[in-house]
């Protein structure tokens, strides 16, 4: 990771910016909405690559404390995701976000909560985002 | 709709707040199937998207919009070996990448 920043740093010009933009890795509440009902329904594992994401927070600060890039500012804010049905999100897990899992109980309690609202229900969940700004340190 | 993702925009949003899109030549490490690309692409000069996985680039390169073409190129190659001039872009974007 340090080896990609210090390129990205050789690819700027001088004075460029960096935008660190990525979710953090953890456990994610899976929620059923129905008008306006917020029910729990498990979680989506997303805290697999928990480790991976401390590397790139070290990464980024070893870059910082060598002189490559310094620190302007950072935020964070919420990205949600919905679905209209258990499978929709059980594909997308497999096919499309891989880093997460689904476990037994998460999914029966959905099912069962889908089929207690009806078709009108869908699915949510949220991932922390993170967001920094570095300037290109000549 | 079947999945819906981000639909007040937040992404986007703190993305023009945090950096000076418009007139950049920006650099988007991890582009992929150009999923935040396109939300930005009318706003920089010059666009290169660089990602290692070559079937998510072709996807990008399916749907990249004809007016975008002079001006949005994807690379498929790895961060750590960007097969680019020093000192080229204004912005890079690490998209959900490091």
């Amino acid at each position: 990771m340090v080896d990609a920043l210090k390129e990205i740093w050789r690819a700027l010009k001088p004075a460029g910016i960096l935008i660190d933009l990525r979710p953090r890795a953890a456990k994610l509440p899976l929620d059923i909405l129905y008008k306006n009902d917020v029910t729990p329904a498990g979680w989506v594992d997303d805290s697999r690559d928990q480790a991976d994401d401390i590397a790139a927070d070290k990464a980024m600060a070893k870059t910082v404390s060598q002189g490559y890039f310094v620190l302007e500012r950072k935020a964070t804010f919420s990205y949600l995701m919905y679905w209209d049905a258990l499978e929709e999100l059980t594909m997308y897990v497999t096919d499309r976000w891989r880093s997460a899992q689904l476990d037994e109980t998460t999914v029966d309690n959905t099912r069962r909560l889908l089929v207690e609202r009806g078709p009108a229900a869908k699915l949510r969940t949220h991932r922390e985002m993170r967001i920094a700004r570095y300037h290109k340190r000549s | 709709m079947p999945e819906q993702f981000d639909p007040k925009g937040n992404e986007i949003r703190h993305l023009r707040q945090f950096a000076q899109l418009s007139g950049a030549n920006v650099l988007e490490i991890g582009c992929g199937d150009g999923r935040l690309t396109w939300k930005y692409a009318a706003e920089p000069c010059q666009i290169t998207g660089l990602d290692p996985d070559s079937a998510r680039l072709a996807k990008a390169q399916q749907a990249r919009p004809p007016g975008l073409r002079a001006r949005l190129a994807f690379i498929q190659a790895h961060a750590e070996a960007i097969p680019l001039p020093h000192e080229t872009f204004d912005l890079a974007i690490l998209a959900w990448s490091l």
